[in-house]
């Protein structure tokens, strides 16, 4: 990584006359904040670990409908509740679906709400938290209220409320978990911005004439994604475990849809806990894989972009 | 002799000032008292004019500078009084719109330390490119790196190609001021507000930077004013000097008679204290104790409790003097007692 030769493009852009030293070219590119965060990401095993299993599961969700054996919806009522098998290899649940076709697909909904909602909850946090870093005032106290009611409902019981009232869905469950979870990123953001806004470069930016919204998109922005990048980490893994919770209470995607958490819900049953394994320990497996690939992406995140080591 | 209240005929003769600066006052609203950190302060700068303003620690230079572009948060900043003449507008009454397309484009400024000045995480090029499409947005990037590498061989960065795509870091810090200058270059500016732009760097560094920022004056005749409390470089480069205290301007010349004969008893005081390679090495004369506090600023004249001049004398402490001209030669002080001080500056060695 670190004795690499020069890019072909960077040669070009360099003027041979006027360039002094190698040590010099080299740098321009070798010293960007971040290439030395990616060179520390790739250090850290379990990173890069974690990012495989994420990669991995992306391309499954993503192809689905190519990789799984069987329509995971189609009942066999001839197939009730079979052990695993040749043909079966995760065996087939109380409807005679097969279980590893029904896990394939729940990578797609898992995946989708982790995703979908931790962004969606890190882009409410990023906008509020900005306006109420940079601007203070009765923004920021407004915003700051609002974040301290929200986070001291416990989060679950409010979901459930939701969700029970609009009735669940996917949308609704991306939507509501969104909706209690942007605080996080939202302080994050505002402490970043408030800590930033009192650097010299602002004020040199804005002796140049920048508009305070030019400031934020310029200056400000870019150094608030690395920390909000960590916490959206966390976030998609809770919503993970918090789609998985509201579907195993069957407040999650509608039936016959299948997802990792509507799958354990076979395991409220004490004789499937104890006897039928192969129902509730495939998706239950994979959530935890699931997470735990997350969190460890997040904690190499974390290290990479430690900004304190890098100025 | 007389107040000082209208705009007085600058080295130019009779032309427009390029600045006016009139009445100028500024608080700090904290938990107590208002710090008075500028007070009553009016000064006109023309075109083509390299303006000291000198003074220690607290005595307003940098706040006042920084007020004419409005650049003080408020709170706890406040402007409470004056007005800021330029280019036929107040812009201490203009709306924040048009005064970001004064800042930068018409007058700009850099700071004293370049190191705190440059965002970490972005190349230097890029930061100084982004300077000149804040105000010219039909400029394309390739004609901004174009511009931003020759102003970079301009101000003496050697390769300017190569320091382009370079980050903050990789700059030494005399670079790192050229880079700001450059920076400050970037749209054309008719005045430079330069705020202490050598203190954080070391002597042989000062002097090029220094040189470098005449040199540029001279090419494009470019008003600057440079807040020092360095009399040594206020003698190398100034035209003409504004010496603060407390808030207040107490003397303003052209260099040569702030040097030959001061008339109020801090410069004198500051120049006395300058080392001379003329005069036998002792102790260098200080001037006694502390800059008073400005909340509030002391009755009278603010420098009584520590001048040679007023010695208990009541009038010092109950009336504070006027700015007044003190002679043909733009001289003006505030001090009531100032022609008693009519005689050549003390040298370091002799007698205080």
């Amino acid at each position: 990584m670190s004795t690499s030769p020069l890019l072909p493009e960077n040669i070009a852009a360099i003027d041979l006359e006027a360039a002094e030293s190698s040590t010099e070219q080299r740098s321009a590119w070798q010293e960007s904040p971040f290439r030395i965060s990616m060179a520390r990401f790739l250090r850290h095993r379990l990173a890069v670990a974690g990012l495989l299993i994420l990669a991995v599961l992306v391309v499954i969700a993503i192809f689905a409908p190519l990789i799984s054996p069987y329509n995971p919806n189609a009942i066999n009522l001839f197939l009730y509740q079979h052990p695993p098998e040749a043909a079966h290899w995760l065996g087939t649940d109380q409807e005679g679906r097969d279980v590893l076709s029904r896990l394939i697909f729940g990578a797609r909904v898992s995946l989708t709400v982790g995703i979908t909602s931790a962004v969606s909850a890190g882009l409410v946090g990023l906008v509020l938290g900005l306006l109420a870093g940079f601007l203070g005032g009765w923004i920021d106290s407004v915003v700051m209220r609002l974040t301290e009611m929200v986070l001291s409902f416990p989060a679950l019981v409010v979901i459930i409320l939701i969700v029970a009232i609009i009735g669940p869905s996917l949308t609704t469950i991306i939507i509501v978990i969104a909706l209690t979870q942007w605080p996080t990123g939202c302080r994050i953001v505002r402490q970043s911005t408030r800590s930033l806004k009192e650097r010299d470069f602002i004020l040199t930016a804005r002796a140049s004439g920048s508009s305070d919204f030019r400031i934020m998109l310029r200056h400000i922005l870019p150094s608030v994604l690395p920390p909000l990048t960590v916490v959206l980490t966390v976030l998609s893994a809770e919503a993970i475990l918090l789609e998985a919770a509201l579907s195993f209470l069957g407040l999650g995607v509608n039936v016959p849809e299948s997802s990792w958490g509507g799958m354990m819900q076979a395991a409220q049953s004490l004789t499937t806990l104890s006897t039928q394994p192969w129902l509730w320990l495939p998706p239950g497996i994979a959530i935890a894989v699931a997470v735990l690939a997350i969190n460890f992406v997040g904690d190499g995140l974390r290290d990479a972009l430690d900004t304190r080591q890098q100025m | 002799m007389g107040i000082v209240t209208s705009p007085a005929g600058g080295p130019a003769g009779g032309s427009e000032p390029l600045l006016s600066v009139r009445n100028l006052s500024v608080e700090f609203r904290t938990d107590g008292a208002p710090v008075q950190a500028v007070r009553d302060m009016s000064f006109d700068l023309y075109s083509g004019e390299i303006l000291g303003l000198v003074g220690e620690s607290g005595s307003g230079k940098s706040v006042s500078m920084s007020t004419l572009l409005r650049l003080n948060p408020s709170p706890p900043a406040k402007i409470t009084g004056g007005s800021v003449w330029f280019m036929g507008a107040d812009l201490l009454t203009v709306p924040e719109r048009q005064l970001r397309r004064v800042r930068g484009q018409e007058i700009a400024m850099i700071f004293q330390d370049p190191t705190m000045s440059f965002n970490p995480v972005q190349t230097i090029g890029s930061q100084i490119s982004e300077a000149m499409r804040v105000h010219d947005r039909g400029v394309s990037r390739r004609n901004a790196r174009l511009r931003t590498i020759e102003l970079l061989d301009l101000v003496g960065v050697p390769s300017p190609k190569v320091r382009y795509g370079q980050f903050p870091h990789e700059y030494s810090g005399g670079m790192r001021q050229r880079a700001m200058i450059a920076m400050a270059l970037a749209n054309k500016p008719k005045l430079l507000i330069a705020d202490e732009p050598t203190t954080a760097l070391d002597v042989t560094v000062q002097a090029q930077i220094l040189e470098t920022l005449q040199e540029i004056q001279r090419e494009t005749n470019l008003s600057i004013i440079l807040i020092t409390h360095d009399m040594g470089i206020i003698a190398e480069v100034a035209d003409r000097v504004l010496v603060m205290y407390a808030g207040k301007v107490v003397e303003t010349a052209e260099v040569e008679p702030i040097f030959d004969a001061p008339l109020h008893p801090y410069t004198r005081g500051l120049l006395a204290s300058l080392p001379r390679l003329d005069a036998s090495v002792g102790d260098l004369p200080s001037i006694p104790g502390q800059p008073p506090n400005l909340n509030p600023p002391p009755a009278g004249c603010a420098f009584h409790p520590r001048c040679e001049l007023s010695q208990h004398r009541e009038r010092c402490r109950t009336e504070l003097p006027d700015l007044v001209h003190a002679d043909g030669r733009q001289h003006d002080v505030a001090c009531h007692f100032f022609t008693e001080l009519r005689v050549p500056a003390p040298v370091a060695g002799e007698e205080r």
